[in-house]
């Protein structure tokens, strides 16, 4: 509206096409400012994951922050995603983060994680590890601090190839043969330097 | 389970913070692969793995299937006192892998 030289305000004059555009786009940030204050400050959980909230947490709602979780927006391979949870800790109150839990509704267990902290690891928290991702996927995590307030996050990840298939595909990989040694198990001759041909 | 290997500080200060790095050798079967000849590979993860600090339990995770391959695990600690830092990972065929390393603190 600065731009407007005040005298155009000032002049009576009829609504023209730009004026009527000024209006309108007022009207416009007017009303898609009320969502943003009406915006929820609990975060949803899928419901699969909620009695492993409740056995360990308790019942009631998750509120939206404190707890943030560093993930690769897109991931090439779903077998090993980088992933750091970092939580506000300690608060001013000297409340510490108590439990962690981790949450990947696109894999065949849903519960990923669970950290059990006390005062001298739950005041700085920044856990780092690597997860498996089935597919593209939501990722949820949720913090209880020491006064029991639940904080939770999700971010949305990208997998471009899945875990759960890398086995099959993977004869030739020299990490697949070393984990079937650690297994006990052998891969026969004939199928060292396998290759999966494109589109078989 | 091969020699874990784990990063942790000689010093520290006092109220301030350790970071710790470890890492193990574990396939980590997650019970719903299937080998070549489409049997399933058995669940074998570890389960747990254990952090203490001059005897108290600092930090418990519960691993789930959803943990990659080969756990690496990075986290911070606060420095309190001098004392040993006892790691242990427990294994679904009830194996217990443990180390231990000390730290200064001045």
């Amino acid at each position: 509206m600065n731009a407007v030289p005040s005298q155009t305000l000032m002049a009576p004059r009829p609504l023209n096409r730009r004026m009527f555009l000024l209006g309108a786009g007022g009207l416009v940030a007017t009303v898609t400012l009320v969502p943003q204050f009406a915006k929820s400050d609990t975060i949803a959980f899928p419901n699969n994951s909620l009695s492993y909230i409740k056995t360990a947490m308790g019942e009631g709602a998750i509120n939206q922050g404190r707890i943030t979780l560093d993930l690769p927006v897109l991931a090439e391979t779903g077998n090993s995603v980088p992933i750091t949870f970092n939580a506000e800790a300690p608060m001013p109150d000297g409340t510490f983060v108590k439990r962690i839990m981790m949450f990947v509704p696109g894999n065949p267990e849903i519960l990923g994680a669970d950290y059990i902290l006390n005062p001298l690891s739950g005041s700085n928290v920044s856990i780092g590890t690597r997860i498996r991702l089935a597919r593209t996927q939501n990722v949820y995590a949720v913090a209880q601090y020491s006064d029991n307030s639940r904080w939770g996050t999700q971010f949305n990840v990208l997998v471009t190839y899945g875990a759960c298939v890398e086995d099959i595909f993977a004869v030739e990989n020299e990490e697949y043969l070393k984990r079937q040694e650690m297994r006990g198990l052998t891969v026969p001759d004939e199928l060292r330097g396998y290759v999966v041909q494109e589109g078989k | 389970m091969a020699d874990p290997k784990i990063s942790v500080p000689e010093t520290a200060e006092k109220g301030g913070i350790i970071p710790i790095r470890t890492v193990i050798d574990h396939p980590m079967d997650s019970g719903h692969n299937y080998d070549r000849d489409g049997k399933l590979i058995p669940r074998r993860i570890i389960n747990t793995f254990i952090v203490k600090y001059n005897g108290e339990e600092v930090f418990h995770a519960n691993l789930r299937p959803a943990q990659a391959s080969n756990p690496y695990y990075s986290f911070n600690i606060k420095a309190t006192t001098s004392g040993p830092i006892d790691f242990a990972w427990i294994d679904d065929d009830g194996t217990v892998t443990t180390a231990t390393r000390n730290i200064t603190v001045v």
